[in-house]
């Protein structure tokens, strides 16, 4: 039943997505669309939600212990697909995938309420939010290469389209340097995945079969050499990452898609998006390739270090809403690598814990921004002269005011929010393995205190400027799909056992692999 | 216990409860709260001869290491302090008439509430963990009592926004400290004897949980918000956003104090405390507002006060800062109650007279004097230290520098030119501080604990049950030290009381304006800071520039279509001639049998019906043949 449950979880947004682009238009009593615009939005909410709660019974049914072929997987489904070359339809869930597989399920609900009011083809962009939501459920919970490649690879297309049809004035081109990115992005990984599938026999693209290391000692001869198969696909897979995940100073793709983007579009990148890309390396790198990530760990915790530092500073500098939550991420991206790289246990599940706590916050921070731009058509929070836009917007809303306050809290890790058990044991990890480096992690909390404060306080205190004035609080729609995220932040901070105790038992079999 | 965590729990949600809808009950909201602290003292008035703990895990379980732990533990010290801080909360409601310029009444007595939670929590925690916890409680409380401002203008909007922000940093801090002590498999309970070796990383964790702790007494150079102008109240600034929070923090440096004295962080510390004291007491001689040389003070006392807890002990320490933080609360209540009101008639004389003196008896007891349980304090200290000639020059110079401040203080608070009209109750009130600061209130001697073997035979000592140390003279045996100390302790202040008489009727800008100006505002510190972030945030917008503009516009997608352009181009000429030699190839292979069907089809090529007849009889003869 539960192995059905996770293949059930992934395709209803796929069903989802075709039902609600079939249904005929029908005229209601006013003579407009609006009947089936109304049913086909139902739809996509019905299948999303379903999706989601499908997810959520999973996680919670989730039992530590739970062993299936001698790893921690859970509600495991195999189906041969291409027998004659070992492709298998391979999904389960485990410690890794638990946080994610919740951060995904709680969020897209709450995107597609959000576009709810969309009046341009909201079929489109409701279709496109499910296709969405069902390839990065696929990407989370594959457990056979070319099956997390192709939901990977197919998590390109909505978010490319999404920017070309509903963005910004310069959608075109932030549409297109997504693209080009991510299709180099996803070429490198292909050249990875298949160096590793032919690195072993019999070949295989099962990532039970190739855990621990398999890969390791295998070489390829080119052009009269013998290169090591675990480190070129390594080194593919990490380029491959690189171009994905925002890391300065490659991170260009990344923040013009962001300031182009609708909200939702926005959270999906910020909030969702990238959480699972790292996790996706993550899965990928610790389970394939351990020696390399041993022998790399240090490299990977200097390019974090540089995204805290330069997203803290980007934080601070920026006017626009989007580009410092863009700018946030790629701060908060630099923690979740320190945290991986410190390859210490804490390290690492304070990492996969913080891609949930982070993903909910910068969601909750991205739905406020996009309210903001929803009341006044303004997304700068500071005009030219760097002087408050909005200001004394809390006298107006202050349901909004109090909300996006735990948000902020939350992503700066204050005690009892989400953002805290993930920072804190970040912290620890990273202490223990590389001192010098909370320097660097307190520098980055300094500065994205003071830009997430700047911001607070720009928009909600001082004296009312004129945008202030069509402020209007959250109106019950609105506070539905806030206080889910606000209610789930608080959970995370003050009982986090449950969910750590998830995490655990998997990353400590996979850095035992390593050790 | 547990009826103490419900106390503390009640009182944050009814600070909670009012936050979110004080509006609709302004009028029973200041009840709620009387009710809660009420709650909170008689339960720690139960539970004052209860000794235990409680250890909980949070993030992991409670007997692991490596994680995060949170407990309470009773101990007289975090129940007298609760206690008094909850005092404070009720001082605060009891005298609302002090606060009727707050626009949003409800929001002060939802941030008491919430600060009282706050406080309790940081000194009755079992772990540094659940007392951060509570010193962000009071970090929130503060921001809270701001609320009725915040909309105002954008120099109210700053202001809430520096103190909080600096608040925050302070528990960042902290947090990071805890979470690396903790990393570094120490058990951090504090009711545990243990055993800590000074290794760098214990020490470098230590670090930055005592600069946290630091923090939140706003000490130099972190004086911005000290010195802002706001038009929030001044006894709320004084009470939650300093007073409080300064409290909170001593607890968790109190607690820490053997251990941190094990890894030998202390003298540096001590230290830097005496020149974060030193640097902000030249700050507060040179204000022109008594409301901000308050401020200042109290940043002074907390550094001073840290000095004494890291050279001298808990004992010190926390005696000289209880007794000098309640003298100053003391007097700016006093400084208040004097400049509120308008009447001229004779009971208003009155009160003035009793306020006045009240101001006036304060200023003696921020200055550590006789009867005072800093001055036994602070006697007992340089009579330890005679040997340290640095150290008794840098306290005999924090000495002159309180007791100058807070006469100067106390001069300028006392202009009066109307007399208060306040009630009776709110003037008699602060004498309750002063009570509490006291020497025997403390130690139980009629001397405050000046006199080295005078012990009372009817009160026992607080302070011997909080620290279960001899009193301020354990280690002073010679007569001659004795009297040497009290010399030394009592010359700066007198110096300082006459130093701020001399200065009654002068300005500050007596000496030079220029130089005035610089010391008064920080050393213009903050101006040096917000240059260097403009400066940081421009160079940030200029490589953000060079990476998206010229690095990706210029470069990169220059390179590209260039690249792609190029490729497309010689793929383009190379499919045209391989087309070409193609196309020549099939017509050659074609043209042949073309020619023949061209041929045949123009009648040049008749005779083939000859051919073909001649093969079909050829054929048939075949056949017959056959």
């Amino acid at each position: 039943m539960k192995e059905h449950l996770i293949t059930l979880m992934i395709i209803l947004p796929f069903v989802g997505a075709v039902a609600q682009a079939l249904i005929p238009q029908l005229k209601g009593k006013r003579g407009d669309h609006e009947l089936s615009s109304g049913m086909a939005r139902w739809c996509a909410m019905v299948s999303s939600v379903f999706a989601s709660i499908c997810g959520l019974f999973l996680v919670i049914s989730m039992k530590t212990g739970d062993l299936t072929g001698g790893t921690t997987l859970y509600a495991r489904e195999t189906l041969a697909w291409v027998g004659s070359y070992a492709i298998t339809y391979d999904v389960a869930i485990d410690g890794l995938s638990a946080p994610l597989m919740l951060l995904v399920s709680i969020v897209f609900p709450l995107l597609i309420v959000s576009e709810w009011k969309t009046l341009k083809n909201p079929r489109g962009i409701h279709g496109l939010l499910l296709i969405l939501q069902a390839s990065l459920l696929g990407a989370i919970c594959a457990q056979d290469l070319f099956l997390a490649f192709f939901f990977w690879a197919l998590t390109t297309l909505p978010f490319y389209f999404l920017m070309a049809m509903w963005g910004g004035a310069e959608r075109e081109a932030a549409a297109f340097r997504y693209i080009i990115t991510a299709s180099i992005g996803n070429v490198f990984l292909f050249i990875a995945m298949i160096l590793v599938y032919y690195a072993i026999e019999p070949h295989t693209f099962s990532i039970q079969t190739l855990l621990g290391g398999k890969v390791a000692g295998k070489t390829i001869g080119l052009f009269g050499h013998e290169f090591n198969v675990a480190g070129a696909a390594f080194l593919f897979l990490s380029i491959s990452m690189i171009l994905r995940v925002p890391i300065w100073p490659f991170h260009g793709w990344f923040t013009t898609l962001a300031t182009q983007s609708t909200a939702s579009v926005a959270i999906g990148l910020c909030g969702v998006f990238v959480p699972v890309a790292i996790y996706f390396f993550t899965r990928i790198s610790f389970s394939l390739f351990p020696v390399e990530i041993a022998k790399f760990a240090s490299v990977i915790v200097l390019i974090g270090a540089g995204n805290v530092i330069f997203g803290a500073i980007g934080a601070v500098a920026k006017k626009d809403l989007r580009l410092f939550m863009a700018f946030l991420c790629l701060c908060q991206v630099g923690f979740l690598l320190i945290g991986l790289g410190s390859l210490d246990e804490l390290g690492v599940v304070g990492a996969i814990y913080q891609e949930l706590a982070l993903g909910l916050g910068l969601s909750g921070f991205g739905l406020f921004a996009g309210l903001m731009y929803t009341r006044t058509g303004k997304i700068n929070y500071l005009d030219d002269s760097d002087r408050p836009v909005f200001g004394g917007v809390v006298a107006y809303a202050p349901a909004l005011a109090l909300v996006t306050g735990v948000i902020a809290v939350s992503l700066l890790g204050l005690p009892a929010l989400g953002g805290f058990v993930g920072q804190i044991l970040i912290i620890m990890g990273s202490y223990a393995a590389y001192t010098p480096i909370v320097l660097v992690l307190g520098v980055g909390l300094i500065l994205m205190t003071y830009g997430l404060f700047s911001v607070y306080r720009h928009v909600f205190f001082g004296g009312s400027k004129n945008e202030a004035a069509k402020f209007s609080d959250l109106s019950w729609g609105e506070k539905g799909y806030m206080l889910p995220i606000v209610g789930m932040l608080l959970f995370l901070g003050l009982y986090p056992k449950p969910l750590l105790e998830l995490v655990k038992p998997t990353v400590l079999e996979l850095l035992s692999i390593m050790k | 216990m547990t009826e103490l965590m419900s106390a503390i729990v009640l009182n944050f949600l009814i600070g909670i409860l009012l936050l979110l809808f004080g509006r609709r009950f302004s009028r029973q909201g200041d009840w709620l709260v009387v009710l809660g602290l009420l709650f909170l003292e008689v339960t720690c008035g139960i539970n004052w001869k209860i000794r235990g703990y409680v250890l909980m895990g949070w993030i992991g379980k409670w007997n692991e290491l490596k994680t995060a732990h949170v407990g309470l533990m009773l101990d007289p010290l975090g129940l007298a302090m609760t206690m008094l801080a909850g005092g404070i909360g009720l001082l605060i409601i009891f005298n609302r008439n002090l606060f009727q310029k707050v626009p949003r009444i409800d929001r002060v007595f939802s941030a008491v509430a919430i600060c009282s939670a706050g406080i309790s929590l940081a000194w009755l925690s079992l772990t540094p963990w659940l007392a951060l916890l509570g010193i962000s409680l009071i970090i929130f409380g503060g921001f809270v009592s701001m609320g009725g401002r915040w909309d105002e203008g954008d120099r109210e909007a700053l202001f809430t926004f520096r103190g909080t922000l600096e608040g925050f940093w302070g528990l960042l801090l902290g947090l990071m400290g805890t979470a690396m002590l903790a990393s570094s498999e120490l058990i951090i309970n504090w009711n545990q004897q243990v055993f800590w070796s000074a290794n760098p990383k214990i020490i470098y964790a230590a670090v930055f949980l005592v600069t946290g702790a630091f923090l939140f007494f706003r000490p130099f150079p972190f004086l911005g918000w000290t010195l802002m102008p706001s038009r929030v109240s001044f006894l709320i600034r004084v009470l939650l956003s300093s007073l409080l929070l300064g409290w909170a923090a001593f607890a968790v440096l109190i607690r820490m104090e053997p251990r941190l004295r094990m890894i030998g962080v202390f003298p540096a510390f001590g230290w830097a405390a005496f020149g974060a004291a030193f640097f902000s007491a030249v700050c507060g001689f040179f204000q022109e507002d008594w409301h901000k040389a308050v401020l200042l003070w109290l940043s002074t006392a907390f550094s001073l006060s840290t000095a004494a807890l890291a050279f001298a002990g808990s004992t010190t320490g926390f005696s000289i800062m209880i007794g000098l933080s309640l003298g100053m609360t003391a007097l700016a209540f006093f400084g208040v109650i004097v400049n509120e009101g308008s009447s001229r008639s004779t009971t208003a004389r009155k009160k003035n007279l009793w306020a006045k003196t009240g101001l006036f008896i304060s200023a003696f007891c921020a200055s550590g004097f006789i009867g005072f349980i800093s001055c036994g304090a602070g006697v007992g200290w340089l009579g330890k230290i005679q040997e340290d000639i640095t150290q008794v020059v840098c306290l005999a110079i924090a000495l002159f520098s309180l007791a100058y401040s807070a006469w100067r203080i106390a001069w300028m608070a006392g202009v009066i030119r109307k007399f208060t009209d306040i009630n009776w109750f709110s003037i008699f009130m602060p004498y309750l501080l002063l009570i509490c600061s006291l020497g025997v209130f403390w130690t139980g001697a009629l001397g405050g604990g000046v006199a080295p073997d005078f012990r009372s035979p009817l009160f026992a000592s607080l302070l011997t049950l909080f620290f279960q140390e001899g009193g301020f003279f354990s280690g002073v045996v010679d007569e001659h030290r004795y009297y040497l100390a009290l010399g030394i302790y009592f010359g700066p202040i007198l110096l300082g009381m006459i130093a701020a008489r001399w200065m009654r009727s002068r300005k500050t800008t007596y000496i030079s304006p220029g130089i005035a100006k610089f010391f008064a505002e920080s050393f213009y510190i903050d101006t040096i800071m917000n240059s260097f972030l403009g400066y940081l945030i421009a160079i940030e917008r200029r490589i953000e520039f060079i990476l998206s503009h010229s690095v990706w516009e210029k470069w990169i997608n220059r390179i590209s279509v260039t690249t792609l352009g190029k490729a497309s181009r010689a793929s383009a000429s190379f499919d045209s001639v391989v087309s070409g030699y193609q196309l020549n190839f099939t017509r050659k292979i074609v043209y042949l049998p073309a020619k023949v069907v061209q041929l045949m089809q123009n009648g040049d090529l008749q005779w083939y019906l000859f051919w073909v007849i001649g093969i079909a009889a050829a054929l048939l003869v075949r056949f017959l043949v056959i």
